[in-house]
């Protein structure tokens, strides 16, 4: 025991940290951003000037929507200790309902999406029961669930392609809200940013920061809307798909911070005999889980489906694998007990930056494969470098 | 005595981040002594042992060590380990599915090109087990092992590592009863007359006496007394290690105790579907508001299970009644004990206590976060104001929610187990070894806190295998003892009539003669 207090003398702090202090963030979003602004510019360069321009933006975050969406849901169950592996296979079941309500019957929108949505939380139902029931491990479960769902999507569609998806049904991705409106909502986006920092400062009274700290965060905030305004102002607006990003990455995140529920998903996945001591009803909390990512398969296959105009037997292939490395490179501890949805996000920013270059840059898909497996593995092996140089002289 | 020294250390000085955790500690041991080195938590105990033994290698370290004259300079563990330096350290790493002999033989395995020499595995468990008299068959997994058998395992296991020329233990007793401890003492005082300088890191002053011949103390880093006897110096011992003069236990009144708080009758307590003796077989006891009733015993006594049992925690099959607070019923979970009034805090800390890797913020609001929350929204003003409070209430120290918790001691993570508990406002609270690996301070805040809670009319059951904790801090005592209750006693009753008790001795249970003699080995 004695040891852990010999431990907790602070470090002189680096100037990422003494940033992350100041903005209220954790050094690895610095860091995060960082190597997004270097990887931009280096993109930019070396296509002439097209990686920044307002249209690549643009379609950088709608290709991002998908794997943003995967990578929230995914992330929670990370943080409870769990895995999906069947994410990809989920979303392609989900996405065959969608397009066979489009194609056979001709569905409207709202019902489409509707029926899609209840497919996505019986496949999320389906698998939370298993492991909450039956106790089998998630990662049994859900490589069930990689095998049974895609398989399920073939024996039922003799694993055709399904197109064409209806036009109002294609816009839920592919539409732009025009430009006038997006600016309204950029400004709101701020004023009401703006305000919850401006009150929500006294709930920080433990962190640092101050007056100074709380103008940085302000300003902050600003540029990002400027950007944000300049790249939907400079092509058609903001793309539907981000709208769909940006209202499950709130909710997710007011439900991760802010609710009772959240709490005890980081007290479950960081001491699950503990947090059952306390009081905490394990097993529902794991259900909830479960059927949070079910939801988050329907929005997923929603957009892919609609993205492509189309359900193809390929649909969500190896999505799992990305959601998961999007998760982990964006902070998410696969131990359980760590991680955000911001950090999700942007850990799947981080990888479709990679890929939009990539493919600017003409190089082949299988160097790009081979890039992003890389990439994990650094971004994996920083991560532990850092947390050990941290604990230094501990255990 | 410098030039027969076994382990010398001169002006020793170990930094972390800038900030000394040793400093400037000059000591040395001769062989075949036994010295106890006592301090705090924080103290700098540990840290000074690890650089002794390698964990911190040369070069990290200012000052210099002697091994019988010669320079130590340790590269690492075991490097250390083969020039006779023994660290047994106090968190034990077994691995449970393993059987006894492969854990004992841990990172030794004996083997023949490459392929384990299965007799000798079990000839050196045997060794192993018959080192400390224990029975035990070395095929079976070493969760069959209770706490403080798996303890015993694995100083045995460590010792026959290597020639021992220094041996370290850090805390070996803190899972033990007094027998056990006392036995442990025994074959430890053994190796040492062998030649072995013994070091025993302790902050138990009461276990020292006729075990260890000289004892010294650092304080926040320093060498600050050393002795050459341990007989009747307590209260030096103690002013050293705090640094100022230590609180007399107050002679208060006995609390009588009100209304029944918690009523447990005809417990039984067993394994999910075993057909084995169950852990608590019959097991009858009342707590009164206002009152705090010391459940004393050895370990395997099964008050651990009784407490999971009546706190609904317990994984395995339960039988008997459990009143709590007047409304009859056993609680099905934790979460049903929680909202009638029962809170437990924890035996095994570090496993089923602290949420590692968590602020102590989450840690202190884990199991009453709905007290600040309404309709699932966490109001988190009204959490963090309660939370500081408790943590002002308790003196944690440093004074920071946003820390996390495994950064905290022993002793101010257990001031914020206890903070948890308290904010679910219980009724009833047990507290299992609430003092376990917590050093003098904290413990004397943590009895203050027990002792505000029950004159505020709250029923405590203070679970505890530590006689001076029973019978300095209780109102009334109960003896558990193969698994049921087998004597209530007054406050201030003698030590060895408790004693007797928890090894079967009265109690009005005859117990077969072979038995008991086994039992007071």
């Amino acid at each position: 025991m004695a040891e852990t207090v010999d431990t907790k003398q602070a470090a002189p702090m680096t100037p990422i940290a003494q940033l992350g202090e100041l903005v209220g963030a954790n050094t690895r979003w610095i860091s995060m951003i960082l190597v997004f602004v270097v990887l931009a510019v280096i993109f930019n360069v070396a296509t002439g000037g097209i990686f920044l321009s307002p249209r690549n933006l643009t379609l950088l975050m709608r290709q991002g929507a998908i794997i943003s969406i995967v990578a929230m849901g995914v992330s929670l169950l990370i943080i409870k200790g769990e895995i999906d592996l069947s994410i990809g296979s989920a979303v392609y079941l989900c996405g065959t309902a969608a397009a066979t309500l489009q194609l056979h019957y001709a569905w409207p929108v709202l019902p489409t999406v509707a029926v899609t949505l209840s497919v996505g939380l019986l496949l999320g139902a389906w698998q939370g029961l298993w492991v909450v029931a039956l106790r089998v491990p998630s990662f049994v479960v859900t490589l069930g669930g990689l095998l049974a769902f895609r398989g399920l999507g073939y024996f039922l569609t003799d694993a055709a392609t399904l197109a064409p998806m209806s036009q109002p049904y294609t816009a839920l991705s592919e539409g732009f809200v025009p430009v006038d409106f997006s600016m309204i909502i950029l400004g709101l986006v701020f004023v009401a940013g703006a305000a919850i920092l401006v009150l929500g400062r006294h709930s920080r009274s433990d962190a640092g920061g101050g007056v100074f700290g709380l103008l940085a965060r302000i300003v902050l905030l600003g540029l990002a809307c400027v950007a944000l305004a300049w790249i939907f102002a400079g092509y058609r607006g903001i793309p539907n798909a981000v709208l769909w990003v940006a209202g499950c990455g709130l909710a997710l995140w007011f439900l991760m911070s802010r609710t009772v529920f959240g709490r005890n998903a980081y007290l479950i996945g960081s001491n699950r005999e503990a947090a059952r001591l306390a009081g905490v009803d394990v097993k529902l909390h794991m259900l909830g889980g479960f059927l949070i990512m079910g939801a988050f398969y329907a929005v997923a296959a929603t957009l892919a489906t609609a993205r492509l105009s189309a359900s193809t037997p390929a649909l969500g292939q190896y999505l799992e694998l990305d959601a998961i490395a999007a998760a982990v490179i964006g902070g998410t501890s696969l131990r359980g007990g760590i991680g955000s949805v911001g950090g999700a996000i942007l850990g799947a920013a981080l990888l479709v930056t990679i890929d939009n270059g990539m493919s600017l840059l003409n190089i082949s898909s299988f160097v790009q494969m081979i890039i992003k497996g890389m990439i994990l593995l650094v971004a994996l092996a920083a991560d532990v470098l850092v947390n050990r140089s941290r604990s230094a002289g501990g255990h | 005595m410098a030039s027969d020294s076994a382990l010398r250390i001169e002006n020793l000085t170990k930094e972390f981040g800038g900030v000394p955790a040793v400093s400037d500690a000059s000591l040395s041991i001769a062989a075949g002594e036994s010295v106890a080195l006592l301090g705090e938590n924080g103290a700098g105990k540990s840290t000074l042992m690890k650089v002794v033994a390698g964990i911190y290698p040369s070069g990290t370290y200012k000052g210099r060590m002697f091994l019988g004259g010669e320079e130590l300079q340790c590269r690492n563990v075991r490097d250390a380990e083969s020039k006779g330096i023994v660290l047994v350290p106090q968190e034990l790493h077994i691995a449970p599915n393993l059987t006894i002999a492969e854990n004992a033989a841990m990172g030794v395995l004996p083997h023949r090109f490459g392929i384990v020499d299965r007799a000798g595995l079990y000839r050196h468990a045997k060794a192993c087990l018959d080192f400390f008299g224990m029975q035990a068959d070395p095929g079976k997994p070493a969760s069959a092992l209770s706490a403080s058998e798996q303890r015993l395992l694995m100083i045995s296991a460590a010792l026959s590592r290597a020639e021992p020329r220094v041996l370290i233990l850090d805390e070996p007793t803190a899972s033990l009863t007094e027998g056990e401890a006392r036995h442990m003492y025994e074959r430890i005082r053994r190796v040492s007359k062998s030649g072995v300088a013994t070091i025993l890191i302790t902050h138990r002053l009461d276990e020292i006496q006729g075990v260890c011949d000289r004892a010294i103390v650092l304080r926040n880093g320093e060498v600050v007394l050393q002795t050459d006897n341990v007989t009747n110096r307590d209260n030096e011992l103690v002013r050293a290690m705090i640094g100022r003069e230590p609180e007399t236990a107050k002679n208060r009144a006995v609390s009588a105790g009100g209304k029944i708080a918690l009523s447990v009758s005809g417990l039984k307590v067993q394994g999910a579907g075993e057909s084995t003796k169950p852990y608590v077989n019959g097991a009858n006891l009342d707590v009164r508001f206002g009152e705090i009733v010391g459940l004393f015993g050895l370990v395997g006594a099964g008050r651990t299970e009784l407490a999971k049992a009546v706190f609904g925690a317990w994984g395995g099959d339960v039988a008997g009644e459990v009143s709590i607070n007047g409304v009859a019923g056993r609680p099905r979970n934790p979460k049903e004990a929680l909202a009638r009034g029962l809170a437990m805090l924890t035996e095994d800390r570090k496993r089923s206590g602290i949420i590692e890797g968590q602020s102590v913020l989450f840690n202190m609001s884990a199991a009453s976060i709905e007290r600040v929350s309404s309709w699932g929204l966490i109001k988190r003003r009204q959490e963090y104001d309660r939370d500081y409070g408790l943590a002002r209430r308790l003196d944690l120290r440093p004074l920071k929610l946003s820390k996390h918790i495994e950064t905290y001691s022993g002793g101010n993570q257990q001031k914020v187990m206890l903070a948890k508990w308290l904010a679910t406002e219980p009724d009833v609270l047990i507290a299992d070894e609430p003092t376990y690996g917590v050093d003098v301070g904290a413990r004397y805040e943590i009895y203050q806190v027990l002792r505000q809670l029950a004159d505020a009319g709250k029923a405590i059951l203070l679970i505890s295998s530590d006689l001076e904790e029973i019978i300095n801090e209780t109102d009334r005592v109960l003896v558990m003892y193969k698994g049921r209750v087998t004597g209530e006693f007054e406050r201030g009753t003698a030590r060895h009539v408790l004693m007797a008790a928890a090894t079967g001795q009265s109690g009005g249970e005859s117990v077969p003669e072979a038995e008991r003699a086994a039992e007071l080995q």
